[in-house]
């Protein structure tokens, strides 16, 4: 710390370039922070487990034909010829797909004509729902066959046996989760009985702040626009989806509309925040280049008009590393004030974001890491002008 | 104190080998005021910045206080230029951006004295040159005899055994260098050493001994004869 206030005093003489320099600074720090830490939110968004077992489940929507007679039992042929196909460990209807970004949502009352104390997605579909699913029951029981109820459409306006997401199930009985079991809970003002909790599913809409609130009703839809979920043993994917058409497609009446996986579904859903995130590295990346070439252009700049003063350093006694050091410090100073008006510019920036786009505010500990990073880049960018400028030769004090 | 023994110094660029200075011997003891003169390229600067460990000689021998330099090390030449040696240069070679105390603290921050050590040499140096009371000035507000005379401050508040001057009144007025060769008569009279680098005869004549360089061969005048 040898040169600390000498450097300071410096900068009261010398203000413009350090002042340009750390003002650069503390933009590229505000502007990356921020980035930085959306790109880090929305990755963490995009890793949520869905709570279904993703990497071995897909979706079929197909259709059942009025000219093919009763809907029920062309579902049910269906899903005996999807259980049939080699693979298949599981097949269930739905009304929808967790992260479709299509489906029904609810308002949840504990009773019809009070306030509602959740917003939910809602499923609708059969008692092999947990097993097609993959998702974990972790109170309760599942659907019996006997519980299942069938409607042609508005299967969420009939009073049915409930399952509910654990999320769901503290948010509205935040004392103890599991008080739940047993009671009814109303939307569209029928009752529902919640019989089983499972740990986890999101519903339908990814960017929905309730997206870990889901119940699945024990109501299965017959629509003209079917779907259904397969589960197939690991591995079996590709051969499943090849066999699907050949069972499901038996008269001419049959369509199928799509064959997806739920990765798919999942990585078409979080197409946008993907994109988002690699602009916005683009320009992380980007900016920190050019603060570096900033950085190390002033470094330059400085070290060249101030030759001779190296010189003089030198013969007065300074040694190769005490000019480095000077020079390193210098830097490092600037960049610390930098920094500090940029945490400052940070916050007032994040907080803006925070309100507009409700994201989560930038931990103290993300704005102290950045900070130490920055400085770090700095001090890496000077360290090839710096080095150049130990190898002033003293000699140079004596001429011209 | 310095000794220097067949030493000559050579520079090679692009294969051609100049040599700036002829294998010469010259002791100086400690007290000395030692004038170096002669012509413009003769090779004065080269032996100033050779005697000041500035740069490095070719053959020979340098020893400083008994030391051969040759074995220093770069780490060891600048504690030695720090400790032992004073510069003062004709361009002055103050820090701009630095006030006067500020300057004269500069070298001695690299000798890790204590910030009281370090303002009790500063205010000796200051008042010896006459410019305490400007302490607080910039280099830039002086005139340039006071400017060299803080360039003094700084060689001498680190209590050099030699100072090294390099031409200090050539960029000065006859009436500041006669106050900068009064000055630097007392430092010497004190007990430090100087070599100091000059065309002008007259003030080297006012050393006790004078060398003089011509077309690198170093050769040492009496009074009588440097004056003549």
């Amino acid at each position: 710390m040898r040169d600390f206030l000498p450097i300071i005093k410096t900068f009261k003489k010398k203000k413009t370039a350090p002042i340009l320099l750390a003002f650069q600074i503390a933009v590229t720090f505000m502007v990356l922070v921020n980035a930085i830490y959306m790109i880090s939110d929305r990755n963490d968004i995009i890793a949520r487990p869905v709570g279904v077992d993703i990497a071995n489940t897909l979706s079929v929507i197909t259709n059942l034909s009025d000219e093919q007679g009763d809907l029920v039992n062309q579902l049910e042929d269906d899903l005996i010829a999807l259980k049939s196909i080699y693979g298949v460990v599981n097949a269930a209807p739905m009304t929808a797909l967790p992260l479709e970004g299509w489906g029904s949502y609810l308002d949840v009352r504990f009773d019809p004509d009070e306030e509602y104390v959740a917003s939910s997605g809602y499923f609708g579909s059969n008692e092999d729902v947990i097993d097609t699913l993959g998702l974990r029951l972790v109170a309760g029981e599942s659907f019996l066959a006997s519980d299942i109820q069938t409607t042609e459409l508005n299967g969420i306006h009939k009073s049915a046996k409930i399952l509910i997401t654990k999320a769901l199930a503290e948010k509205i009985s935040p004392d103890d989760w599991r008080a739940i079991l047993g009671k009814s809970i109303y939307f569209n003002k029928e009752p529902h009985e919640v019989i089983g909790v499972i740990e986890r599913l999101q519903n339908a809409w990814s960017s929905w702040s309730m997206v870990e609130y889901t119940v699945i009703s024990s109501v299965r839809e017959t629509n003209h626009s079917q779907r259904y979920v397969i589960r197939v043993e690991p591995g079996q994917m590709e051969s499943v989806i090849k066999t699907i058409p050949e069972v499901l497609l038996t008269h001419a009446n049959k369509r199928i509309e799509t064959i997806e996986t739920l990765s798919e579904i999942k990585k078409r859903s979080y197409q946008a925040d993907v994109a988002n995130n690699q602009l916005l590295t683009s320009v992380c990346i980007g900016l920190t280049i050019i603060t570096l070439f900033g950085i190390l252009g002033q470094a330059k700049f400085t070290i060249n008009r101030r030759i001779k003063q190296i010189g003089t350093r030198r013969a007065l006694g300074a040694s190769k590393s005490q000019v480095v050091g000077y020079f390193m410090l210098e830097n490092a100073i600037i960049s610390t004030i930098g920094v500090v008006i940029g945490i400052l510019a940070a916050i007032i920036l994040n907080n803006q974001f925070v309100e507009l786009l409700s994201i989560t505010p930038v931990p103290v500990n993300f704005l102290l890491f950045g900070a130490g990073a920055i400085v770090l880049l700095g001090q890496l960018a000077v360290a090839y002008p710096v080095s150049q400028a130990a190898k002033v030769s003293p000699a140079i004090t004596t001429k011209g | 104190m310095l000794k220097m023994k067949s030493l000559s110094k050579a520079f090679l660029t692009d294969a051609i080998k100049t040599q700036a200075l002829h294998p010469f011997d010259l002791t100086i003891e400690q007290g000395e005021f030692v004038s170096v003169i002669g012509p413009s390229g003769s090779g004065k600067t080269t032996f100033l910045n050779i005697a000041g460990l500035l740069e490095e000689h070719s053959d020979g021998l340098y020893e400083l206080d008994g030391k051969d330099v040759a074995q220093f090390t770069d780490k060891k030449k600048s504690a030695y230029r720090n400790e032992k040696i004073g510069f003062v240069f004709q361009s002055f070679n103050l820090i701009p951006e630095l006030n006067l105390y500020d300057n004269v603290d500069m070298p001695l921050r690299y000798r890790k004295f204590n910030s009281e050590e370090r303002h009790k040499r500063i205010m000796q140096a200051l008042e010896q040159v006459g410019l305490a009371g400007r302490k607080d000035h910039y280099p830039t507000q002086l005139s340039g005899g006071q400017q060299q005379r803080i360039a003094i401050a700084r060689a001498i508040a680190g209590t050099p055994s030699v100072i090294l001057a390099d031409e200090p009144t050539g960029n000065l007025d006859s009436k500041m260098a006669e106050g900068i060769m009064s000055l630097l008569k007392d430092i010497n009279a004190a007990g430090t050493s100087i070599i100091m680098v000059t065309h002008d005869n007259e003030q080297a004549a006012q050393a006790k001994r004078i060398v003089q360089i011509k077309d690198g061969h170093l050769s040492e005048y009496t009074q009588q004869k440097a004056i003549a």
